[in-house]
């Protein structure tokens, strides 16, 4: 068994004209493979006869029919696979339907082979293709299609079947919101170019797709804008993705993480959504979507430290409120970073700074509690980290519930016990709901990761090592790129395009009508996305 | 994919030259000038900015004379010998980028880590300045371009916060000095403000190098310069300015937050260390440049092409080493350590007063001397000179004291708060020359009698918060504490024995200064040099039969005025 396979998991293997040989083969790789459906067929004169003279349209004239006997061989996997559709295009046709085609063929098809007939008469499907590989064949098979041997030719047909037990496409419940379409990803890759594909009816769209995992076969997608993607882009992430050989990919995650160079980086240099107005709004800013098969959530690069606060909603509102949402995330953002560890260094190290009331009052409510203020606000911060992750792992009711009680009643309960102060408490969860404001989950918990760093320093030197630590992440930030575009860009990086307007989609949202530009990170010769028309043909704005 | 060619934006060489030079410009300049010129300080200033202008337009000249980079022109032109240049320049910048280190983390230990030994700090900020600086001129040109606003806004909120502060009703007037004074005002102003050298490296970094570039960033380095300086001026007066390098920290002080945080100074303290941190990386960052450069194994000289012009086709940029940054921390510790000696100290400050102006200036022409003779020039400098002079460290004396200079933090609630401060001059015959616990008295004679001189009796009215609701401070019950001390440091000591809880001035509603002849003048310096003590706090001051309110700040300003007590 093992010597059919070479070091790197591919089959060794070729198709062999014997149809035998190959039934051989497949039962050897499929050994112990329940679901894995196999059925052998005679098509053509099961009578034995090779050659028949017959009429051709009822008149005289005589030609020598060839009369056949092969065997074919179908292979698919049962559920994932659409076997209606390969009794209805393949088997019935094939199998019942020879004789009657064969009798009613034009003398110019007579000429075609079996093979050929097969191909472009007897197949009623449009997605049927022929592929010379057995490693090839093996792995369309088990990606859901449905392999046909024939004897006496060292190729097979593969006809798409697939049918995959699928989530249907549902309310997008990860990144929720008030205004635009509600629909999400789905595991599948083929839902998730269909719904993108939807939105960008553009043949410039292109679709290069290309499987990763030597067991998984994991098929995905690199989705872009022909006339809009930067030269270098596509082939960089498909270098990127050919670097690194792994056995098995499960979801986009691992892949953006085998993408990434920076390992040791806590910020993704991939924006990731399962929104498809997200990603195809990506596409047409001159980005690349890349889908994987088995994972809700493409992703999308490059990508930035200002994208990842966006969210859709901000382009379908009106500029203002668009603006504002920003601006509260931005708050959000620093605060769900900041707050515990400026806590911390105010009162620990310069109390002086804090309003005179506030001082008496968190001293006094401090009076009754047992730890210090760092090790009392690493127990609150504890205590909320285990309520989310036990509320995550709980199912949705459940989960809830965990919220509410360990909130209301283990915090309060913390509070009289004399283990935490009310302030940390209120800290605590002010910095968690800022936690929460921030769109894109993945971020978010990079920013829940960097309070701790924030704390620590913080505690050590008050406002001093405050501002080291937040000094420590604006350089590792700085060095930062995603495929080349600075991470803290449009913060970092202006000017460095002349002409280029990327301010305007900052934290300040312009009018859609003023951002007439694409993103500096698109192709520079195609850089308008907006024209006025009225404008453009020479006519005064009041001809409308 | 972005303008990934060792090039920066106009904004980011914007960015990069504001903030390396205004930094330490806005906080020393105005001592320099006031302390050196008096009352002209004003001339020295003018003078001071226009030999600023005069230095950074040398730079602009030669960062057009050399495209494509000094360092990497020098090492194409001069070869072995650009490589010992390289040497020189990069141990110039780490003795600037040690001295500012210094100079800062005594400011920071003075104001918010008074409890940590001066070490600490230095060491952790050599850290982050190596860590800020190890990138290249790209990197570092974003990380200063993200790191603007963050010190900008809160100068800018000084500003606004302090405008009701200026007075210049009380404008206290400094002394005469004669011409020499104005001159030498202007010259230590320049070093102060010479940081604008590092132009030369900027402007050959920048996409496009522009005479318009240039004075964008020059004429906004002097207008901060020149408000930093009419403000502090306006709200603490001449003869404190002339008094304390510090004295712009002293307008901090004094900008106080509307109802809302009770102090400025401390935050934006904390964001003045990311100027200062632009500042030393900056030097950091360019002395690893010339060291890796120094140190290359591998290097191709420029190469002409046809029309005889420099083509940068050949650089290779090699030896970027992490050792080079290491290098660079070591060597920036070594003489941090080395300004603290007095007889070492001494020659070093009179290098950067004497001969580093001039050496910033000599060398550029001497390369480009070389470049425009188009032959290469041999230089042999006295290497052993600068070996030998590491033979002066030995039996120095300490300059800077590295223990911490205040013991007295606990945890919030193990503090006490006091509410009002009550200082009242004792006057009375001696009998005893010491106290009860040692502590020996001034003494003077006053009509042929020992009199108590110099001792005060100091009343502390703690806020009592054992039953506090939130009330405000009228309303709240307050506690009582006396004691006889000769300063105010000696009373904090003596309540914490007598409490065993340290006293927090820091949100003190009044001070009560009751003056008998003039010796109250030694708590109102005391009270000026404690950093706990806002000076925007009200004072009720006493003299005689006389009352009158007045805020901390102005007090402190009349008593530099010379006026008696």
């Amino acid at each position: 068994m093992n010597n059919l396979y070479d070091k790197n998991n591919r089959l060794t293997v070729s198709i062999n004209t014997s149809i035998e040989e190959n039934i051989k083969v497949l039962d050897m790789l499929f050994e112990g493979c329940g679901d894995v459906v196999q059925k052998s067929f005679f098509i053509g004169d099961v009578s034995g006869k090779n050659m028949e003279k017959r009429t051709v349209n009822n008149s005289d004239n005589y030609d020598l029919v060839k009369k056949i006997k092969v065997k074919i061989h179908l292979i698919y996997i049962d559920g994932l696979t659409d076997n209606q559709m390969i009794e209805q295009t393949i088997i019935k046709p094939i199998l019942y339907e020879w004789q009657q085609m064969d009798l009613n063929l034009k003398p110019n098809q007579n000429n075609l082979d079996l093979w050929n007939r097969i191909y472009y008469v007897e197949a009623q499907t449009v997605d049927i293709k022929e592929e010379a590989s057995f490693d090839k064949t093996i792995e369309s098979v088990l990606n859901g299609d449905t392999a046909m041997f024939v004897d006496g030719y060292a190729k097979t047909f593969i006809i798409s079947s697939k049918k995959y037990p699928l989530r249907s496409i549902t309310e997008n419940d990860t990144e929720a919101g008030m205004r635009g379409p509600k629909d999400s990803f789905n595991e599948g890759i083929r839902q998730s170019t269909a719904l993108i594909r939807r939105r960008i009816k553009d043949a410039k769209l292109k679709v290069e797709q290309g499987v990763i995992g030597e067991r998984s076969r994991t098929s995905y997608a690199i989705m872009y804008m022909e006339d809009l993607v930067k030269p270098g882009l596509v082939p960089d992430i498909k270098k990127r993705l050919e670097r690194y050989e792994i056995d098995a990919l499960f979801d986009s995650g691992m892949a953006e993480h085998l993408m990434d160079e920076r390992w040791y980086s806590p910020f993704p240099i991939f924006q990731t959504t399962t929104r498809p107005d997200k990603a195809a709004a990506g596409i047409v800013e001159g980005r690349v979507v890349i889908a994987f098969d088995n994972s809700p959530e493409v992703l999308l690069a490059p990508c930035n430290f200002n994208m990842l606060l966006q969210a859709s909603d901000d382009y379908y509102n009106r500029w203002a409120v668009g603006t504002f949402a920003r601006l509260i995330r931005y708050m959000a953002a620093f605060i769900a970073i900041t707050l515990p560890g400026l806590y911390i260094a105010v009162t620990v190290y310069h109390s002086d700074m804090l309003p005179t009331r506030l001082l008496y009052a968190i001293a006094n409510a401090r009076s009754i509690v047992t730890f210090p203020v760092v090790v009392e606000m690493l127990i609150m911060e504890f205590l909320f980290e285990l309520l989310r992750e036990a509320g995550i792992r709980l199912p949705g009711p459940l989960g809830n519930t965990i919220g509410v009680v360990g909130g209301l009643i283990v915090g309060q309960a913390a509070v009289e016990a004399g283990i935490v102060s009310t302030i940390v408490v209120i800290v605590v969860a002010l910095t968690a709901i800022a936690s929460f404001a921030i769109p894109n989950e993945e971020f978010a918990s990079v920013f829940r990761l960097l309070k701790y760093f924030i704390i620590l320093t913080s505690s050590i030197a008050g406002l001093y090592g405050f501002v080291m630590g937040l000094l420590i992440i604006a350089i590792h930030l700085s060095e930062l790129k995603s495929f080349g575009v600075p991470y803290m860009m449009p913060a970092v990086g202006g000017g460095l395009k002349d002409g280029a307007f990327h301010n305007q989609d900052f934290i300040f949202r312009a009018p859609i009508s003023f951002m007439k530009k694409r993103p500096v990170w698109a192709r520079w010769d195609n850089w308008i996305r907006l024209r006025n028309n009225y404008i453009e043909k020479g006519r005064k704005k009041d001809d409308t | 994919m972005i303008l990934d060619n060792g090039k920066i934006s106009e904004r980011q060489g914007f960015r990069l030259g504001l903030l390396e030079n205004i930094t330490l410009g806005i906080v020393v300049v105005p001592f320099i000038c006031v302390s050196s010129a008096g009352k002209w300080h004003y001339i020295a200033f003018a003078i001071g900015l226009l030999f600023t202008f005069l230095y950074s337009m040398v730079f602009y000249l030669f960062s057009k004379a050399f495209p494509h980079g000094m360092i990497e022109e020098m090492d194409g032109l001069l070869g072995k010998t650009g490589r010992f240049i390289d040497c020189i320049y990069a141990f110039r910048y780490m003795i600037r980028a040690s001295l500012i280190i210094l100079f800062f983390s005594v400011i920071l230990r003075a104001y918010m880590l008074r409890s940590f030994n001066l070490w600490t700090v230095i060491i952790s900020f050599i850290l982050i300045c190596g860590y800020g600086g190890a990138r290249d001129i790209e990197k570092r040109g974003r990380l200063i371009e993200l790191l603007f606003w963050w010190m900008i806004v809160p100068l800018i909120l000084v500003a606004v916060f302090s405008i009701s502060n200026v007075n210049w009703e009380l404008k206290s007037v400094g002394e005469n000095a004669d011409y020499s004074g104005i001159f030498s005002g202007a010259y230590r102003m320049l070093i102060i403000m010479s940081s604008v050298e590092t132009l030369l490296f900027t402007l050959t970094k920048l996409k496009k190098n522009t005479w318009s570039n240039y004075l964008k960033t020059i004429i906004w380095i002097m207008i901060s310069v020149l408000f930093s300086y009419i403000f502090v001026q306006g709200v603490i007066g001449e003869k404190w300015v002339g008094d304390s390098p510090m004295s712009a920290l002293y307008v901090m002080e004094a900008a106080r937050f509307p109802g809302g945080v009770e102090r400025l100074d401390y935050a934006v303290i904390a964001f003045w260390i990311i100027g200062v941190f632009s500042v030393a990386s900056g030097y950091m960052f360019y002395a690893k440049e010339f060291l890796r450069v120094a140190f290359s194994k591998r290097w191709n000289s420029f190469e002409k092409n046809e029309k005889g012009e420099m083509s940068n086709n050949s650089i290779e940029i090699v030896s970027d080493k992490w050792w080079t940054m290491a290098l660079v921390m070591l060597f920036t510790g070594l003489f941090v350590w080395l300004w603290n000696l007095y007889d070492v100290s001494g020659y070093l400050t009179d290098y950067l007063i004497w001969f580093d102006i001039a050496l910033s200036i000599f060398i550029p022409l001497l390369v480009l001397f070389v470049k425009w003779r188009k032959n290469k020039m041999f230089l042999t400098l006295p290497v052993a000179f600068l070996l030998g002079s590491l033979f002066f460290l030995t039996g120095c004396r300490n300059r800077v004291d590295f223990k911490r200079i205040d013991d007295r933090q606990s945890s919030l609630e193990e503090m006490d708060y006091a509410v009002t401060l009550s200082v009242r001059e004792v006057e009375g015959i001696l009998n005893n020359d010491s106290d009860n616990e040692g502590r020996k008295y001034k003494d003077k004679i006053v009509g042929g009698e020992k009199r108590v001189r110099g001792e005060f009796l100091f009343d502390f009215e703690i806020a009592d918060l054992s039953d506090y609701k939130g009330d405000s401070e009228e309303l709240l019950s307050t506690d009582d504490y006396e004691c006889m001390a000769v300063s105010l440091d000696d009373a904090l000591d003596m309540y914490f024995e007598a409490r065993k809880n340290h006293v927090d001035l820091g949100h003190l509603k009044m001070i009560r200064l009751y003056d008998q002849d003039g010796e109250i003048k030694n708590i109102i310096f005391e009270l000026k040099n404690m950093p706990s003590i806002t000076k925007s706090v009200d004072v009720e001051f006493f003299y005689k039969d006389e009352k009158e309110k007045i805020k901390l700040r102005n007090l402190i300003k009349r008593l530099y005025d010379g006026e008696k007590f």
